[in-house]
């Protein structure tokens, strides 16, 4: 029968049994070689973590900074727009009179 | 999509990240878990709290955007690097929960810190690939 729970069950067994022990070995690969090299990059990101502000107002300023950063890009992309609409309207007007 | 719908979309965004990364977390902790002060969870609800307003910022700026646009992809691009600082932080974060007297459990999530910044690190290097190959597009057929 089909969506039945007990096959599922077998199914997830099958996966697991065989997934595992792969994930297992590719794990302990990336704990050789890719891990090591990204020490770096963790401590950078832990200076950084430590030494940002801990108050709100930083935050809400950027917070503020981006949405008006959003809205001027938005109004510019509408004033873009509004550009080729008025053009693609003067063709059509064109091509109207020479018919 | 005309650009009033997708002010119209942005501010839904904004509104709706504020909700889920600000107002929740400091309504669950007010409510529900003040009242376990031996778990201490001040410093990741307001790290949630914090990063969430910094996420919001970026969502409008993303989905205020079209799609398929270089400031889209810019969006993308910023806010993997500031979902992989709102992560670390809050993987690095210890948990010490006042078991007893003389009895301290110290939790922490440091095992996923590794896994997690290969994935983001993936991430960020896919979406600066994004970016430059959404703006040579961009230029591309300006030029024609």
């Amino acid at each position: 029968m089909q969506g039945e729970v007990n096959l599922f069950k077998e199914y997830l067994a099958k996966f697991l049994y065989y997934f595992i022990p792969f994930a297992e070995r590719f794990l302990n690969y990336l704990r050789e070689n890719v891990f090591p090299y990204l020490t770096e990059v963790m401590n950078y990101l832990q200076n950084l973590s430590e030494n940002l502000p801990v108050n709100f107002e930083p935050y809400i300023l950027v917070f503020i900074l981006l949405i008006v950063l959003g809205v001027i890009f938005n109004w510019k992309l509408e004033r873009r727009e509004e550009k080729k609409r008025k053009e693609k309207k003067e063709i059509s007007e064109l091509l109207f009179t020479f018919s | 999509m005309t650009d009033k719908k997708l002010l119209r979309k942005g501010i839904f965004t904004v509104i709706s990240s504020l909700f889920f990364y600000v107002a929740l977390p400091y309504i669950i902790y007010t409510k529900y878990l003040v009242q376990f002060p031996q778990l201490a969870l001040e410093s990741y609800i307001n790290w949630i709290m914090r990063m969430g307003v910094i996420m919001a910022g970026i969502q409008f700026f993303k989905s205020v955007s079209s799609e398929k646009s270089t400031r889209h992809a810019l969006g993308d691009l910023l806010l993997s690097i500031v979902y992989l600082i709102f992560f670390f932080k809050l993987f690095t974060l210890k948990v010490t929960v006042d078991v007893a007297e003389n009895i301290m459990v110290s939790i922490s999530m440091e095992g996923f810190i590794y896994i997690y910044l290969l994935a983001a690190l993936i991430g960020i290097f896919a979406n600066v690939i994004k970016v430059f190959e959404v703006w040579t597009i961009a230029r591309r057929s300006k030029s024609f």
